[in-house]
């Protein structure tokens, strides 16, 4: 099929935006095939994919690159079906729109660990699209059929012929040709990117300082804002005298916002110094007699209160009877405190309102709702929002809330026209968090060696993420972010109930890497290792046998072999393993420990992990490796305490996070390619570090750690 | 506000600023020079590391006044074509994760094996203090012992 008109998806994005002033852009209209949008392939095409006059290849990645690696991710995926050489191809971020929607949760939006999985199939069948047209327009020349050709390190190739061309000398005649409707996808034994880990393309970039993060972003007249917010969560800003700040050098603005006061100045700098300098009087509101260590207590009430709303999340067989006649109960109790995410780059956004436009530029986790809260907040349409995205200096849930992106435009309305770059100090950053929620975790059980786990009762109190706004919204259910890890362990526990207590909090809470799976990961693979030491038996062993899918104690096995599982140790170490599924990845860990006086060394830390398909194997290590080192810092450190409303923690200092030296001298990394259905990668590796480890303490000393953060109890690291 | 001259990456500049304000922010905001980052504004993280007159400076709490006369050295000195020995390791390594911290990470690791060629693991450790949230450092250490090697190789 021939067509007069070039194919967009094969010109530069400035002639691109040429063509759509031109009124050629978009004209073919092919039927729709259900990417969970209402676009064809052609707007796929032209979405995910371009070709640069000297055939330089240009993906675009619809998610926030937040250290995960999808930026390279996304474009090996084009890359494999297009026949790309990798030296040829480059990234750049796509704007907000419903067309880079991810088809499993119909959302642009990164994470929940889908990234890869979501888009696994729509951004190879839009490279072999264009290898489609590629071929066809070589075949043409060399008058051979077309399905004799293919394409190979940028080139198609016709092997009968021994014949070769590059892309770049089929550009003209290929942009005249249509997309094939139906597309054959690489065998895979045929890949040439998926399962290896061609060089991250990013890398470059942040080996340089040339990767822009929103803070790093400049655009004329430019200004710098930073801001306070209210120290008490729900509180208001009530009135505030900025006479000498306005006066001080450097600073453009002085604007009092609902919650907060902002600076605006030509830099960071010179705005903190001024904010510093006005008088603030808060409306501090209802939230300032919240304290962190009282609701604590409460959750542990709420566990034994009988009376309290209890919603079951696991109910088999009939563990309340089974323990009632048991002979020897066993009983526990454990606690996690709220964490903040300190993303290495604080909250950041730039925002530019003015004549019915709204530009943004951020590293925002959701560019459709950064872009509907801009709009809102503006007094604008959706359609007058433009998102410029940029590299994140870390995401782990804390860039998909809204407020930052908020308090940027509420500030650029009040100086229209110029453009502010809004950095929160980090002090604010962590003060003003969406936190992940304290939570308390009771259970009794009985087991026996001969038959493993009798039963087992499981309660946790907590506050709902996703109830947040609406207590009881799911009721009976449990809040779906409270069961994680309950409902898909694989162990066989005949006779189970898992409940949940839920409170409500004025402490913002949201998603943070691993979500519920971070807490109960720690909860539930600490117990399973008590009933396997009170049932007397090895705790991987005893997992083991409990275990009867074959896919999970494969993985299960590899740790424990890997990770030298029954190796004698020297005086003083210990050894623990933990298992979690999480975000559709099987991940089993073994750390090694050496204990002394509550000191902890971490020695060593093996994992293996099945995903189904690792597309990138050397980023799934970098992945597991940065879960293990986030979930660590957590178990030893992490905890935001909360008095008469405000935050204490305020940078680094306080809120502290595992250091070079802190490392164990090997994490070790076993991936397992089942070839299963697909999981994530960003968010597994986290949930079985921090019992692995606690665990390996117990193996090592005999101390049952049930509270995090180990420094709150004396631990330190050697 | 008064003035200052200042020498970055061998280049002269001239800046007018208070002389309280950090090297980092006269960097970054009135130079453009993005490359050194903000991370905790305390030094803490490391994330605004910068060299001067060799020696591994964190400057969000180094006063511009206190930079005059000094070799300044920033990432974007480091090399044109992304090459310089430990950069070449860090992309061998595949070190960065969001990449925030890596700049920071990246000139403290310059500044330690100018001074020590062959640092052990203990020697890394006491000197590598840099934060990075991704948790990178196991690639860190990693990349700094390739590009000692890759150093002595030169
Ligand atoms: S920003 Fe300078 S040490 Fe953190
Ligand atoms: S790579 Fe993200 S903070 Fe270090």
């Amino acid at each position: 099929m021939t067509d007069p008109t070039p194919r967009p998806w094969l010109v530069t994005r400035r002639a691109m935006l040429q063509a759509a002033g031109a009124g050629t852009l978009l004209a073919w209209a092919l039927p729709a095939r259900g990417y969970g949008s209402a676009v064809g392939d052609q707007d796929m095409l032209i979405a995910y994919l371009g070709l640069d006059p000297d055939g330089t290849v240009v993906v675009t990645t619809p998610d926030a690159e937040i250290g995960q690696g999808i930026y390279t991710t996304h474009a090996l995926l084009i890359a494999e079906e297009l026949g790309a050489a990798w030296d040829r191809v480059r990234v750049q971020f796509s704007g907000a729109g419903e067309i880079y929607r991810n088809p499993q949760k119909n959302l642009q939006a990164t994470g929940r660990s889908m990234g890869t999985s979501g888009y696994f199939r729509v951004l190879r069948e839009v490279g072999a699209m264009a290898r489609g047209q590629l071929c066809e327009a070589a075949a043409a020349r060399w008058q051979v059929p077309a399905d004799e050709c293919d394409t190979r390190e940028h080139q198609v190739v016709h092997a009968a012929s021994n014949r070769a061309l590059d892309f770049a000398e089929l550009i003209e005649a290929a942009v005249r040709i249509a997309p094939p409707s139906e597309v054959t996808l690489r065998r895979p034994e045929d890949y040439r990117y998926i399962g290896r880990s061609a060089p991250r393309l990013e890398i470059p970039l942040h080996a340089s300082g040339r990767s822009q993060f929103t803070v790093d972003i400049q655009l004329p007249g430019m200004k710098v804002a930073t801001l306070q917010a209210c120290p008490v969560f729900g509180g208001r800003l009530g009135h505030f005298d900025a006479a000498e700040a306005e006066g001080m050098p450097g600073v453009h603005s002085v604007h009092g916002l609902d919650d907060a006061v902002a600076v605006v100045a030509d830099s960071y700098w010179e705005a903190l110094q001024a904010l510093r300098k006005v008088r603030i009087a808060w409306d501090e509101g209802d939230g300032a007699t919240f304290a962190s260590e009282e609701h604590a207590e409460v959750l542990r009430t709420l566990l034994a209160d009988d009376h309290a709303e209890v919603r079951v999340g696991v109910s088999a067989g009939e563990p309340d009877r089974r323990l009632a006649a048991a002979q020897q109960r066993l009983e526990g109790r454990y606690e996690v405190p709220y964490l903040a995410h300190a993303t290495m780059e604080p909250m950041s956004c730039i925002a530019r309102v003015a004549d019915g436009q709204c530009d943004l530029w951020s590293g925002t986790q959701g560019p459709m709702h950064a872009r509907d809260t801009a709009a809102a907040r503006a007094g604008l349409a959706p359609e007058q929002v433009t998102v410029h995205r940029t590299f994140s200096g870390g995401g782990f849930g804390r860039r998909w809330q809204r407020d930052f992106i908020d308090r940027a435009v509420d500030v650029a309305t009040r100086v229209p026209g110029v453009p502010v770059k809004l950095i929160w100090s980090r002090e604010e950053d962590i003060r003003r968090d969406w936190y992940r929620p304290a939570y308390a975790c009771s259970f009794a059980a009985s087991v026996s060696p001969e038959t493993g786990i009798r039963a087992l009762q499981v309660r946790l109190a907590g506050a709902g993420l996703f109830e947040l706004n609406r207590p009881g919204q799911f009721a009976p259910q449990p809040d779906p972010s409270v069961m994680s890890g309950f409902r898909n362990h694989p162990y066989r526990i005949e006779h189970l109930h898992v409940d949940w207590r839920p409170i409500r909090t004025p402490i913002p809470i949201g998603v943070w890497r691993a979500v519920g799976n971070s807490q109960n990961g720690f909860f539930l693979e600490s117990i399973i290792d008590e009933l396997a030491h009170a049932a007397g038996q090895d705790p991987y062993a005893f997992r083991r046998d409990l275990i009867d899918d074959p896919r999970r104690r494969k993985v299960l096995v590899a740790a424990a072999e890997a990770g030298d599982w029954g190796e004698p140790l020297p005086e003083g170490h210990g050894r623990g393993i933990a298992f979690m599924e999480s975000y559709g990845s099987i991940v089993a860990q073994v750390a090694e420990v050496s204990v002394r006086d509550r000191r902890i060394r971490l020695e060593r830390i093996t994992c293996a992990i099945d995903c189904g398909t690792a597309v990138h194997p050397d980023n799934v290590k970098a992945q597991m490796e940065g879960g293990i080192v986030f979930g660590l810092t957590a178990m030893m450190y992490g905890a935001i305490d909360i008095e008469q409303g405000r935050v204490r923690q305020g940078n680094f200092s306080d809120y502290p996070l595992l250091t070079l030296r802190d490392m164990p001298s090997r994490i070790d990394t076993v991936i397992i390619d089942s070839g299963e259905q697909m999981g994530g990668v960003g968010e597994p590796g986290l949930p079985p570090a921090a019992p692995a480890v606690t665990n390996a303490i117990f193996a090592a000393c005999g101390e049952r750690i049930r509270a995090l953060p180990l420094a709150r109890q004396g631990w330190r690291l050697a | 506000m008064n003035k200052f001259k200042l020498t970055i990456n061998g280049q002269d500049h001239a800046v007018e600023a208070d002389p309280q304000m950090p090297l980092l922010w006269v960097l970054r905001d009135r130079l453009g020079l993005t490359g050194s980052k903000f991370g905790c504004g305390i030094g803490v993280c490391g994330a605004c590391t910068v060299r001067m007159d060799g020696a591994v400076t964190r400057s969000c709490v180094f006063p511009v006044s206190a930079c005059e006369g000094r070799d300044i050295r920033t990432i974007e000195g480091l090399s044109e074509a992304i090459d310089h020995p430990v950069q070449r390791a860090w992309i061998e390594e595949q070190v960065p994760q969001c990449g925030y911290c890596q700049s920071g990470m990246i000139m403290a690791a310059v500044a330690l094996l100018e001074q020590n060629p062959t640092p052990s693991d203990g020697d890394i450790d006491a000197a590598m203090t840099n934060l990075c949230r991704c948790g990178t450092y196991p690639r860190v250490r990693k990349a700094i012992h390739r590009a000692a090697r890759l150093m002595a190789e030169a």
